[in-house]
């Protein structure tokens, strides 16, 4: 099918790249269908376009590549929602803020969008572990100094 | 919306398996504790409120999309390159 998005232009999407949120991107319910551009030769971020708004997307970056020591449980309900398997392949992406009035780029590392890769069943989750709605990718450098001291 | 008056040390119990005790009564401030199935996910609701305001302040409408990618590209780096603590 062919998306008119308002940064892609008019995209053609085959069917089985679409992405279905079983579980919605809080506070974006009723849009279930996205798709993941990745073809732009950037290696760390990932664009998700809604499928049925053109005008909506985000920036998403796989959260592995940031943080070591990233692990993520799945409740027995999101599984049966995402139908996985034990050997499901299972892809995680956080989404990215880009805040403009400072420049500051930061993801959200509590609430990660997991994809089912066999079926493309998707859902951003709220993890239990304590992890940061704002990780900081990329901060105005006095405050990046902060955390370096704070380590 | 169902309103019960509990005591402390008292429990409500939803849908067989999951269980609620006011542990501690402050003026302003009660302690609870909740007892449920691992598959029941418990969690603040700031939480989801900062999650939906965060994945608000995501969502991009109309940008420039080259200026924001080599803006990225500037900023962001891998964690090989990123602060070695």
């Amino acid at each position: 099918m062919i998306v008119d998005t308002s940064n892609f232009g008019k995209i053609e999407i085959e069917e089985k790249k679409i992405i279905y949120f079983e579980k919605a991107i809080l506070g974006f319910e009723g849009y279930n269908r996205f798709t993941i551009i990745n073809n732009l030769e950037d290696d760390i971020f990932y664009w998700l376009q809604s499928v049925d708004e053109g005008e909506l997307s985000f920036i998403m970056i796989n959260p592995l590549v940031f943080v070591d020591d990233y692990k993520i449980s799945l409740s027995a309900r999101i599984q049966q929602e995402l139908a996985m398997s034990e050997d499901s392949d299972m892809v995680i992406y956080s989404i990215v803020v880009v805040d403009q009035s400072t420049g500051d780029i930061r993801t959200n590392l509590k609430a990660p969008i997991i994809i089912n890769a066999d079926n493309n069943k998707a859902a951003q989750i709220v993890l239990e572990q304590n992890y940061p709605t704002k990780f900081y990718l990329f901060k105005s450098d006095s405050v990046i100094d902060e955390e370096k001291t704070r380590g | 919306m169902l309103i019960l008056t509990r005591k402390k040390d008292e429990s409500i119990i939803i849908d067989d398996k999951i269980k609620i005790t006011l542990l501690d009564i402050d003026s302003n401030r009660v302690q609870i504790g909740i007892e449920a199935p691992r598959s029941i996910s418990i969690h603040r609701e700031e939480v989801y409120q900062e999650i939906q305001e965060e994945n608000r302040m995501a969502a991009i409408g109309k940008i420039n999309i080259s200026e924001v990618r080599s803006d990225l590209k500037k900023k962001v780096k891998k964690k090989t390159n990123k602060k070695n603590d």
